[in-house]
């Protein structure tokens, strides 16, 4: 039935074209289904649905100013999701993610001495900012709560390496500022490169599997109080494209995520796990 | 003189068919040589529309003028093949080698069938292209009401048998170059009920509808499946769209018109030739109650099908149901916010007759509507509609093909393709003659027709 090989388009008996290899970071995606988390699981115990959205892109170019290395990038914006939180209306929505990782093909590092000496560093270098990050829960307090984190930075190094952005893990530091209101009361909260991050992302040759995950926890200040407190999210997603509208592929999802004094602007803890249906415009290969 | 003629052409004597068999018609996609051949009772004259055919090495002939009393007449053949040559391969080869010649009738457009006299009449017909107008019968029912009683402030009128209907209007189709899309106007198109009282008056008319529709090679939607072997499965969905401008409506002391309706259609079936479908069709439209003085916004979804049952175009079908409703259209004490109509209808129509080509059809339909946009006609209304419609135009089908008794022609030999134009000749080519044999063939044929139309001129010629 397959008139080519692997990660060209292949053609059906009549001859008609069609994809099979698809860019999991590149579209628009559109997706929902139904998940279940620990809030629920207080209140009505029972599943509820929600819906995500984001465009992604992915780049990859070579470095003008340092040759034999490439900068590899991800690129996600507007990414929304909406779900009922305690009954309530739930928003976060994140104005942009980028990912760039400076892969070189020989890692040194060199060593100020008199004759400089390199020595082998075997890490690509990655550099990760998230950008207008705003959630909203109406069930929280009187209903005027909110979080916006402008900016989290994090420095995280790359033992894998690849040549190819579809293989990324790295991990390194983070640094935020975070504004919450509560009750009316507005909280700077600033995270001054004391929290960890790890992120993956991994993806099969023909874009059909993928896996990634985020996982970020550390210690926070609240401008004007004493002390620190721990908080620590993360969010593991695993899909696989099962079908293609007209090429556009329709992947299943599911995925995990969990916050620990994190989530919302009160800074609860939460789990949930869904499953359910992201359908990727414009990402054929 | 005859004798003179028949001894020039040998033996090119035409004779009935065998054994009293239908006489074959002419083909109307070959060329025709019209020619002098032997003089014969009922073609006197001796001029004759010919056609030969290699296969069964047999030529026919059929008279260039209509017969009347089984002699040819004054009249010539309408809707022939215009241009008569004198000579063409087949039929020069016939004449030179004493093919049998048989008497034939002459060739006819598709959709049009000549009979033995030679008279032609139009026998199939493309009711999507017509201008008509006609007239029906048309009782109506409303349940609401006592039989024959107008209700204070309400409908009803019960059963009238006393209804008639009238209705002309133009239709016309236009089909692409390669066969997949149909291009459907209807333009004046008006119909309006006549009854006993004002309220069982409706009139309805639309001054122009457009709608396509197409048979997509590629479909426009397919899904691929990524289990196992990735297999992709096309969905045809054949998508058009169809628009409306200047819809009137008018009953009940009421007048509605639609400025403009814009609809976007899928053909859920369409016959090969796009005459036939099955389609759902839905959009908004803006519409104005005039006397409720305000516009609104219409929007109608509607599962519409429009058959045409046998090849000839004589039976047609349809049937229709409309759904629509009214939104942000001005307030009505007499009836509620957003109010909403229901139209469904089922149709037959036949050709009965044709009368110089142009058809009588027999209209027979069924419709129930329901509506509660009208104070005055809310709820259910059935009527049916018995008439008669006359309609101009109405050519034959786009995919109409040549009507005959029996089949006309063998199918002809395949041609060899011609040689490159750089490829080198044959040797006895670059020293052949000037003239080759065929060529030879060709003059030796147009000088013994020429010479055999000169006597026939010259015995028709008045003596000095």
């Amino acid at each position: 039935m397959l008139a080519t090989a692997a990660c060209d388009d292949a053609a059906d008996s009549h001859g008609h074209a069609f994809a099979t290899c698809f860019d999991p970071w590149q579209g628009l995606e559109l997706g929902g289904g139904m998940l279940v988390d620990s809030a629920q699981l207080t209140t009505t115990g029972g599943f509820t649905g929600g819906a995500n959205a984001a465009l992604r892109f992915r780049g990859e170019r070579e470095s003008k100013s340092k040759a034999e290395s490439t900068w590899l990038s991800l690129h996600r914006i507007a990414a929304t999701e909406v779900r009922p939180i305690g009954g309530r209306f739930g928003l976060s929505l994140l104005g942009y993610t980028g990912i760039f990782r400076r892969h070189v093909r020989e890692g040194t590092l060199l060593l100020p001495f008199n004759p400089p000496v390199t020595v082998p560093f075997p890490l690509d270098m990655t550099f990760m900012a998230e950008v207008l990050k705003y959630e909203r829960r109406v069930a929280d307090g009187n209903g005027s709560d909110w979080a916006l984190e402008p900016v989290r930075l994090s420095f995280l190094l790359d033992p894998l390496r690849s040549a190819s952005s579809r293989f990324h893990l790295a991990l390194g530091v983070t640094a935020a500022w975070r504004l919450t209101q509560n009750d009316n009361v507005l909280i700077h909260e600033v995270t001054p490169l004391s929290a960890a991050t790890l992120f993956f992302d991994f993806e099969s040759e023909d874009g059909l599997w993928v896996t990634r995950g985020i996982l970020s926890g550390g210690w926070s200040l609240q401008v004007g109080t004493q002390g620190m407190t721990l908080r620590a999210r993360g969010e593991v997603e695993v899909a696989r494209t099962l079908f293609a509208i007209n090429d556009q592929p329709l992947s299943m999802y599911l995925k995990g995520s969990g916050a620990w004094r994190d989530a919302g602007a009160r800074g609860t803890s939460e789990w949930s796990a869904s499953v359910g249906l992201n359908l990727r415009l414009f990402s054929r290969r | 003189m005859l004798l003179t003629l028949a001894l020039l052409l040998g033996a090119n004597e035409v004779v009935p068919p065998p054994n009293g068999a239908p006489k074959t018609h002419l083909d109307y996609h070959r060329p025709v040589a019209c020619i002098p051949l032997a003089p014969t009772k009922s073609v006197p004259s001796g001029e004759f529309r010919v056609q030969c055919d290699g296969v069964q090495k047999k030529c026919f002939a059929a008279p260039t003028r209509v017969l009347v009393d089984g002699v040819e007449g004054t009249e010539q053949l309408q809707r022939v093949i215009e241009y008569c040559g004198s000579a063409y391969d087949e039929t020069m080869r016939g004449i030179r080698e004493n093919w049998p010649i048989e008497e034939a009738i002459a060739e006819a457009p598709p959709g049009w069938f000549r009979d033995e006299r030679g008279r032609v009449m139009q026998v199939n017909f493309d009711l999507g292209r017509r201008v008509y107008f006609g007239g029906a019968w048309a009782p109506y029912y409303r349940p609401d009401s006592p039989p024959n009683a107008v209700a204070p402030g309400g409908s009803g009128t019960g059963f009238i048998p006393g209804r008639a209907r009238v209705e002309f209007g133009g239709v016309a189709t236009t089909l692409s170059e390669n066969g997949r899309q149909m291009h459907r106007f209807h333009f004046l198109e008006a119909t309006g009920w006549l009854g006993p009282d004002p309220i069982n008056h409706r009139f309805e008319a639309s001054v122009i509808r457009y709608e396509t529709s197409s048979r997509r090679q590629r479909a426009p939607l397919w899904l691929t499946t990524f289990i196992g072997e990735p297999r992709r499965f096309d969905i045809p969905l054949n998508i058009g769209w169809a628009a409306e401008a200047g819809r009137f409506e008018a009953l009940g002391g009421r007048t509605f018109i639609t400025f403009a309706e814009l609809d976007a259609t899928l053909d859920l079936w369409n016959s090969e030739d796009l005459d036939s479908f099955i389609r759902v069709r839905a959009g908004p439209a803006l519409e104005m109650d005039v006397e409720g003085k305000g516009a609104y916004l219409r929007p109608a979804v509607a599962l519409e099908g429009d058959f045409t049952l046998d090849r000839d175009g004589f039976h047609h079908f349809t049937a229709s149901a409309v759904g629509e409703k009214l939104i942000f259209e001005p307030a009505d004490p007499g009836r509620g916010v957003s109010p909403q109509r229901l139209r469904l209808k089922a149709g037959y129509e036949v050709i009965l007759v044709a009368i110089n080509d142009y058809p009588l059809t027999l209209v027979l339909d069924a419709r129930a509507n329901w509506r509660d946009d009208v104070p005055r006609l809310k709820g259910w209304e059935f009527s049916g509609n018995v008439g008669l419609r006359f309609s101009f135009w109405a050519p034959a089908r786009h995919h109409s093909t040549q009507i005959s008794e029996r089949p006309t022609f063998s199918p002809p030999p395949p041609r060899e393709a011609p040689p490159p134009a750089n490829a080198p000749l044959p040797a006895e080519s670059r020293a052949a003659p000037s003239t080759t044999p065929d060529e030879e063939l060709i003059s030796d044929t147009e000088r013994l027709i020429r010479a055999a139309r000169k006597k026939l001129e010259e015995s028709r010629a008045p003596s000095p």
